[in-house]
């Protein structure tokens, strides 16, 4: 049976002077879905994904995230809420520049509980980059730096998985290695919502939303 | 995990950290050798006022009706003083005549009475021998007296009625001292006749002269050591004034310290803003990105504090040498004064920083705006 992860009930968030990066959007995403949030820049596409992850708040709606009405979390129950329950991917991988893979895999392990360094290393397996735990981002590839982005997403075990153009500054061959990453989380279960510009990822998704000066215009 | 990565994060940052540690260090290192010299300075302070002269007297409790002073009753005195190591000069006094006209004769120690009285101007030799005297200004101008001249002075009371002495130097003090004549002579064979009384030169001032009149009481009550207020007071605003301006200079350096860490920090924050946005991103609640600022603050602080101390100590020691030619006694006291001194200023100038990562929006600084 599937479980309604996240329900946006008109949301709109409106910046100084007018300008409105989201518009009245209604958006329901069920369990392990993997949903891609299409369209042009300046559409509103992060917008929408800072608002799923509490990193901003919206003008006005409301917004229920795994059963819980989130639109009046302060900034430490996001916190909280995200550490336990979602997973964020960038497109600039911000990994902390002087810890290793794994520390930088740990990190997000500390805020959420406590460290175990066997389960990190496990993580780095899963993505293959075992052999570069030890290593400092600067000495990793792009592609590399990706994958250990995802660990970090990963460690927590979260339900929700937000990614933003995660490919976006990567290669072929490392563009191919990340998606297939995301088929194998999206068959494991986990709710997978992308924002991307490319039509090929989003044609891995089970659902597109075409987003365009802040309102949904199409979903497929 | 936090240890770690603060370590690290110090080690990554190398330029702001060093910066950052030795501002603290040299904070740490005023503050070290302020405490030590503020702890020092009373003591070598009061001993440098010391050389300039007596600032308590030692006088009879008996009046001039009274009995004088015995040998036993002074030799306590001398006992207690002697313990102490107190420079002490004992004067004995006498009316008596020279060339027909009355002066007073004071009889003292000739080497402790100039060690007392470095103030005096005098012209001619200022430690005389025996059968040699000194002479008040006003004296010499009233019997137009000049070194190397004699004078007969008539003593009714003395052992001796007549005694020839020759003039070694003419005393200019300002003072009483200028209205009379000084001679060496053993206190016991003026002891039973006119008055008698000792200049003392005691450290740390009142309090010094209230433990030696305590230590003096238990003994015997006869005498009762006086300040010469005008200069113990003196003395103890000059000591003032001296530990004001050194909390003056330790709070400067301390304002410019929070100032230039503050600034430090600051630039520290904004270099690493995005890796604030990311903490909270995934997970760190304002609580924990405080936690981390403060203890890589914290981290410095210690580290500054132990090299401060260091530093401070080698400083206050060459201060202290240079201005009053003797060592310091480093002070332990002063670690944990620039420790916690150190961990506040830190603590204040990482506020501003703490501040400015809270106000950052995590979502702004991760779109690059």
């Amino acid at each position: 049976m599937e479980t309604l992860v996240i329900a946006f009930d008109r949301v709109s968030k409106c910046y100084p002077g007018g300008v409105y990066a989201l518009s009245d959007v209604s958006l329901r995403i069920e369990q392990g879905e993997w949903v891609a949030v299409m369209g042009p820049s300046g559409s509103g596409k992060t917008t929408l994904l800072n608002i799923l992850d509490g990193l901003d708040q919206p003008t006005s709606g409301r917004i229920e995230i795994l059963g819980r009405d989130t639109s009046h979390f302060g900034t430490d129950e996001w916190s909280v809420f995200r550490r336990e329950n979602i997973g964020l991917v960038f497109q600039q991988f911000y990994l902390i520049p002087y810890l290793t893979a794994l520390e930088n895999v740990m990190l997000a392990q500390y805020y959420h509980s406590m460290v175990d360094t066997k389960q990190a290393m496990k993580t780095l397996g899963r993505i293959k980059l075992m052999d570069r735990a030890r290593h400092l981002p600067s000495q990793l590839s792009g592609g590399e730096q990706q994958r250990v982005c995802i660990a970090r997403a990963l460690i927590n075990e979260p339900k929700i998985i937000l990614a933003d153009e995660p490919t976006g500054n990567l290669d072929e061959d490392n563009e191919k290695t990340v998606m297939d990453i995301f088929r194998g989380l999206h068959s494991e279960g986990h709710a997978i919502i992308m924002v991307t510009h490319n039509p090929n990822i989003g044609q891995l998704a089970d659902r597109r939303i075409f987003l365009n000066h802040g309102k949904i215009t199409r979903s497929n | 995990m936090i240890g770690k990565m603060v370590r690290k994060s110090l080690f990554k940052n190398i330029r702001i950290t060093l910066w950052t540690l030795v501002t603290l260090t040299i904070s740490a290192a005023l503050i070290t050798m302020f405490a030590t010299v503020s702890f020092d300075i009373k003591k070598r302070m009061g001993n440098t006022l010391r050389k300039l002269g007596p600032n308590a007297v030692a006088v009879s409790r008996f009046s001039e009706n009274e009995r004088p002073l015995n040998l036993d009753e002074w030799g306590q005195f001398r006992a207690i003083v002697k313990r102490e190591g107190i420079p002490t000069v004992e004067l004995s006094f006498d009316i008596v005549t020279v060339e027909g006209k009355p002066v007073v004769l004071a009889m003292a120690d000739s080497e402790k009475l100039a060690q007392m009285t470095p103030y005096w101007i005098v012209i001619g030799h200022r430690v005389w021998k025996e059968q040699q005297c000194l002479i008040g200004k006003r004296v010499a101008e009233l019997l137009k007296l000049k070194p190397g001249m004699s004078i007969t002075v008539h003593q009714p009371s003395g052992a001796k009625k007549e005694t020839g002495y020759s003039i070694a130097g003419i005393i200019v003090s300002g003072d009483e001292n200028e209205d009379r004549i000084f001679v060496p002579e053993p206190l016991a064979e003026t002891i039973q006749h006119g008055f008698i009384y000792a200049l003392l030169s005691v450290p740390e001032g009142g309090n010094g002269i209230h433990r030696l009149n305590t230590q003096l009481g238990q003994v015997q009550s006869h005498i009762e050591i006086k300040p010469l207020r005008e200069i113990v007071h003196g003395e103890e605003a000059t000591l003032k004034k001296v530990v004001l301006l050194s909390s003056a200079c330790l709070m400067t350096v301390m304002v410019l310290t929070v100032l230039g860490v503050s600034s430090a920090l600051l630039s520290r924050i904004v270099e690493r803003r995005k890796e604030f946005a990311l903490l909270q991103a995934i997970g760190a609640t304002r609580r924990s990105v405080i936690s981390f600022l403060l203890l890589e603050g914290m981290s410095l602080a210690v580290l500054a504090s132990a090299l401060g101390f260091a530093a401070g100590t080698l400083l206050s020691e060459m201060v202290v040498r240079q201005i009053f030619h003797v060592s310091v006694t480093p002070q332990v006291t002063a670690l944990p004064i620039t420790l916690v001194v150190t961990l506040v200023v830190s603590l204040l100038a990482s506020s501003a920083g703490v501040a400015r990562a809270l106000k950052m929006q995590p979502a702004l600084v991760l779109k690059g705006e």
